[in-house]
């Protein structure tokens, strides 16, 4: 029996979390204390009635009870144990966390429950829960690290990790000993793959996603947001002659474009820490930026000198650099209004770096026609909600002006909004100058920024945007993949801290994860189905990088154009634009097949004959199989030998271009094969009855380089297919180069 | 044989998906000729619009008045039947045409200021996230639609993996896809192969999706397979909507013309059932009359344009519009001359079982909503209802017939109210 005001024990929540069981993970009967608050109490009740106030943000600061957010990687625990210990505070014999949501006990709030509701009904349950907790035996079960679920072998994960992290396949080298290895060989293969430099591109394309900042390259004017009064060689490239004027005016637009996501990049390349992308004191140039900002001592570009495009960190002299939160692309991309007063901004940083989107706050009614508060945004409970937190960043960026330009207020920072801080903290005087400096300090510090790294790692690899707070209006699964994913979360953030924010390491971890892995549910634990399995559409760029990889040639209309998946079906497959379109498309709609259809015929007719130009040592496709090989006679005799050949180079199509790994007497094999065989022998057919003849057709022939487009050697050529057999094997290429395995990863 | 809807059908009905599909599972197709309408085109004005520039009008007395919600007279409000409107260039003759086919809601309350929650609150009906817009939901309740059901030309187009959304940013292309076994798309000859041993292929191809999906046992994986499988079942459709498209697009520089043009192509070719539209720039916190209304003006002329394309297209009887934004501008002008974000906004929507002529919701001098009667929504002296967004979309999804079944069903709204008519 509790006593008016004695606060529970600390233990007694502790107890909560810390039961043990054996009902299985299925068994609706027993929910304990733990889940009860995980699954109905915080989505039903807390995050919707209490949240807006009782956080360390909010109005209700100074009061006993303040919530952590989602972001906070303890915050199951946390809040348990927090709204357990008011709990045990009475008054009149009843608990203060009944009296307080009906209005009693001057509640600042006022009333935000009626006695008669549900949620009021969980919260009932839960104070009784605490006098006679509920005790199961299957906490523990979800915390294991396949969660239930069948993983891909450690050779296919690598080859899935280096197609989708590099848009190269492993060498044989580094499958061969992932084969021996397993899975601490696959590790060690994994850090190999990010010392890759096509991993920084890749790197920075997925940070885009977030980012967006390359809306600035190429013609999109970079160099147009940077102010020539402060950078007064800003169009240093208009003196370097007509021969390379538009080279390097091209490179220095997109060295300033790129200059938030090099420096991402730089930091991760060089085992820099996370936290650099926020505190760093520099920024990343190569020769063509840093003559446009005048960087002391660097010399003048040569566009033929490859090593001119190379980014390296520079400081700028008199800048108060803050990481990426200073460079123009990111001001700009982040922009701000006179009335805006740097909120947007403010709003981005906290959710891209610190996992928290302060707009759900406010998700919830709220009737600024009654306000009659003075200075809303600083003293409406319903304007508050969002501003307590959102301002005080906003006035960290008091110096950046709309146009991303170091331009203080002459007049100081607005008086009538929250004080620049971050949290509880003030910003203090001395710091002005350098507020986005400290504004980084800050946040570096917090524990919802290395959650935030390893989410933003989870999203970049999996294409899997992590799952948010519960809502009322959740199912079980998806809050028991909730709390599943934030235990996995917490886990590598924790670890993350402890080596020095090396974000490769949260990228390891996502690589061999079951969310990158799962392929099959062998005994799921609750929720993990929700987000297992290989079911990610390649983007445009995943599967042009694919197609080149598998290949070796581009998905182009000619060798000198762009290639299609680049250019003119980049938006119509569900790319982005990093500009009016930021999301990606993550199914197929009948135009994104269509693309698919029309890649896989011209790639097939492409690849094949110019596969069969090469040396059998140097071939992609065709290393097993020559087109003299048919498996039967003009008699009908069999060639067992050819027929072998053929079935092993399909056994080879179906592991290069699918990662299939199949047997030869597999079943799936066998269907290859026949449609191999089928299209062979009506093709046969076909050409006995004269409905066609020898010769290709041209856009199915190998007559140029597909990369230059210069003539081949007459001996290179394949234009001919007096057997039918160069057409089988396309039919059979198209057939795989449109197999949800080629498509998806 | 290639696979068509019927046989979709057939076998998804056989594996049990049509009973059993869990939320993510897409609905099995059935066989049909193009979609017939209705049609579906939503409006929306990026950033929070300003009504009291358009259909709930408040004006100033003279240059005198202090703080006024606008700069405009209100002798000069323009007045056509039951509507009233700011006067502005268009918006008379946009009332005159429309006079008896507009229903103008003044006075919603999008109870929100924050740009992402009114947004999906104006276009999915709950401020919930994962709600799917209502295009989209449209679209996914129709067992039979075609394979680019939805198309969505950006503003709030969550589906929740009910439906594929399509982005048509670039037409041109779309003849080339349309026949994606042509090596040369003008050319029926040029295919990889003869026809017979295409179909081959075509077979092969199904057979090997369909056994991948019957092994698959991650429910993602199984449903996006199933995706993947639906998708591939309209290439006849693309050739349609390529015969369908016009030679050239608009090239104004009012952008929801263009988005209009396309997405009523769409629908005429039978391929499509619902459209979102979506043009920025009405978050005017600075210079906010000059910015502001030649966008509103964009907005209307849009609506205007659809119409004349929809009845070249012979589906005007059929097309269903509707217009609204995040949530409105304040009432008051801020010190850079422009206006902060305000819960209190409108909505505009025409179409069969629309009764239009009509302005229902009314707000007072100051945009604040006058309260109204629950069963005829009449104003009331005191007390009274405000209409939300989810009461809108409770009526506009009784319109679409999808109330109550699923999968509108699992993502509940709000009170049905005579809204319509």
């Amino acid at each position: 029996m509790r006593t008016s005001s004695v606060p529970v024990p600390t233990s007694l929540a502790l107890v909560l979390l810390a039961s043990a069981c054996g009902v299985g993970p299925n068994d609706a009967v027993c929910i304990d204390n733990a889940a009860f608050f995980r699954d109905k109490v915080y989505p039903e009740v807390v995050q919707p009635t209490c949240m807006a106030c009782h956080t360390a943000d909010g109005l209700a600061r100074d009061s006993d009870l303040v919530f952590v957010t989602t972001a906070r990687p303890d915050h199951e625990a946390a809040n348990l144990e927090v709204l357990a210990e008011v709990a045990g505070l009475e008054r009149e014999g009843q608990s203060i966390v009944l009296r307080k949501p009906l209005g009693m006990d001057q509640h600042g709030g006022g009333p935000v429950l009626a006695e008669d509701s549900e949620a009021y009904a969980l919260l009932t349950e839960f104070v009784s829960r605490l006098d006679a907790p509920v005790v199961c035996d299957d906490v523990g079960k979800v915390t294991s690290a396949d969660a239930g679920l069948k993983l891909m072998s450690p050779v296919s994960t690598l080859r899935k990790a280096a197609l989708l992290a590099t848009g190269h396949l492993p060498s044989a080298d580094q499958t061969a000993r992932v084969r021996t290895g397993g899975e601490a060989a696959l590790v060690t293969a994994v850090w190999e793959l990010m010392d890759d430099p096509a991993f920084s591109d890749v790197f920075m394309e997925r940070l885009n996603d977030v980012l967006h900042t390359d809306r600035y390259l190429r013609d999109n004017d970079a160099i147009g947001i940077v102010d020539d009064d402060d950078f007064p060689s800003l169009y240093w490239y208009e003196d370097a002659g007509d021969g390379d004027y538009s080279k390097a005016r091209e490179r220095t637009n997109d060295a300033i474009a790129r200059e938030p996501l090099e420096l991402a990049a730089w930091v991760m390349r060089n085992d820099r820490p996370w936290t650099e992308v926020l505190t760093a004191d520099y920024t990343m140039v190569n020769a063509y930026s840093a003559q446009a900002y005048g960087i002391q001592g660097t010399d003048w570009p040569s566009p033929a000198d490859p090593a001119s495009l190379d980014f390296y960190p520079a400081r700028i002299e008199g800048f108060p650099h803050a990481g990426m939160l200073t460079t123009p692309a990111f001001l700009n991309r982040y922009p701000t209004t006179p009335t805006n007063r740097n909120r947007h901004r403010a709003w981005f940083f906290y959710k891209t770096f610190l996992a928290t989107d302060i707009l759900t706050f406010a998700d919830r009614p709220i009737d600024p026609t009654v306000s009659s508060a003075h200075n809303p945004t600083a003293n409406d409970p319903q304007c508050t909600v969002c501003h307590a937190t959102m301002d005080p960043v906003a006035g960290a960026f008091q110096n950046w002006d709309e146009e991303g330009r170091n331009r203080p207020r002459e007049e100081g920072w607005y008086a009538e909004m929250v004080p620049p801080g971050f949290g509880e903290s003030m910003l203090p005087s001395p710091e002005r100058t350098h507020a986005l400096s400290w504004l980084a300090q800050q946040a570096v510090s917090d524990p919802r920024f290395p959650t935030a790294a390893v989410r933003l790692m989870l999203e970049a690899y999996t294409g899997l945007a992590p799952l948010t707070t519960a809502t009322a209006g959740d199912d079980a699964e998806k809050k028991a993949a909730l709390s599943l994913q934030d235990k996995w979360v917490e886990e590598v953030a924790t670890e993350l801290v402890a080596r020095d924010h090396d974000i490769k390491y949260a990228i390891e971890r996502v690589l061999t994860s079951r969310y990158f892995r799962a392929i099959e549910d062998v005994s799921a634990a609750d929720g993990a189905l929700l987000q297992a399995g290989t079911a990610h559409l390649l983007t445009p760029e995943e599967l042009d990088r694919k197609i080149t990889a598998i290949t070796g040639m581009p998905w182009r209309s000619s060798a000198s154009s762009r290639d299609l998946l680049l250019d003119r079906y980049l938006m119509l497959y569900g790319g982005i634009d990093s500009f009016s379109v930021l999301d990606r498309l993550r199914d197929p709609n009948g135009i994104m097949a269509a693309i698919q259809l029309r890649m896989a015929t011209e790639m097939a007719c492409e690849a094949i004959p110019h596969d069969l130009v090469l040396d059998n040592a140097q071939r992609r496709l065709m290393p097993y199989a020559e087109t003299s090989y048919e498996p039967f006679t003009d008699d009908g005799f069999e060639v067992p030998e050819a027929e072998a050949a053929i079935r092993r180079n399909l056994q080879y199509l179906h592991l290069r271009m699918l990662g299939e790994d199949l047997e030869l007497d597999s079943p799936e094999l066998d269907a290859t094969y026949q449609l191999w065989l089928d299209t062979w022998r009506a093709g046969k057919d076909a050409m006995v009855a004269g409905e066609v003849d020898d010769d290709l057709m041209g856009a199915c022939t190998a007559q140029n380089d597909p990369w230059t487009g210069d003539s081949l050697p007459s001996d290179h050529r394949v234009t001919r297919d007096p057997r039918f057999t160069v057409r089988a094997w396309v039919t059979v290429f198209a057939y795989l180069a449109a197999d949800w395995r080629f498509l998806y990863e | 044989m290639k696979m068509d809807r019927r046989d979709f059908l057939k076998w998804t009905a056989a594996a049990g998906m049509v009973a059993t599909a869990p939320r993510w599972m897409p609905t099995a197709r059935a066989a049909t000729e193009a979609w017939q309408g209705p049609y579906w085109l939503t409006i929306h004005a990026a950033g929070g619009w300003d009504p009291t520039l358009l259909c709930d009008p408040k004006g100033r007395a003279n240059e005198n008045t202090p703080d006024p919600v606008n700069h405009y007279f209100t002798d000069d409000i323009v007045e056509v039947g039951p509507f009233r409107a700011a006067p502005v260039s268009g918006h008379r003759t946009f009332l005159e045409r429309f006079r008896d086919d507009l229903l103008v809601i003044n006075g919603i309350d999008a109870q929100t200021n924050s740009h992402e929650t009114g947004t999906r609150y104006t276009w999915s009906g709950s401020m919930d996230p994962g709600y799917p817009a209502l295009p989209a939901l449209v679209a996914a309740a129709e067992p039979a639609r075609p394979s680019l059901a939805y198309v969505s030309h950006g503003g709030y187009d969550i589906t929740d993996g009910l439906v594929a959304p399509t982005r048509l940013p670039d037409t041109s292309a779309i003849l080339q896809i349309a026949y994606p076994e042509r090596l040369d798309e003008d050319e029926p000859d040029s295919t990889l192969l003869p026809e017979s041993m295409l179909a081959r292929l075509r077979s092969a191809r199904d057979a090997r999706l369909q056994r991948q999906i019957d092994a698959a046992t991650l429910p993602r994986v199984k449903r996006a397979m199933s995706v993947l499988q639906q998708a591939r079942t309209g290439d006849n459709e693309l050739a349609a909507l390529a015969e369908s498209l016009p030679a050239t697009l608009d090239g104004s520089n009012n952008p929801l013309r263009r988005q209009a043009q396309v997405s009523i192509a769409c629908f005429k070719a039978g391929v499509s059932m619902s459209a979102s539209l979506s043009m920025g720039g009405f978050d005017t916190h600075g210079n906010h009359d000059d910015s502001h209304t030649p966008n509103l003006q964009r907005i209307v002329e849009a609506v205007t344009y659809a119409m004349d394309e929809a009845e070249r297209a012979g589906i005007a009887d059929k097309l269903i519009i509707v217009v609204g934004s995040d949530f409105a501008r304040t009432p008051w002008y801020n010190d850079t001359n422009g206006k902060d974000h305000w819960s209190i906004t409108s909505m505009m929507m025409m179409g069969p079982g629309i009764r239009g002529g009509r302005v229902i919701g009314a707000t007072d001098e100051r945009q604040v909503p006058v309260g109204l009667d629950a069963g005829t929504l009449r104003t009331v002296s005191s007390g009274g209802i405000r209409i939300t967004p989810a009461d809108v979309h409770a009526s506009l999804r009784q319109l679409a017939g999808i109330d109550g079944k699923d999968p509108a069903s699992r993502y509940p709204v709000g009170s049905l109210l005579p809204i319509l008519g």
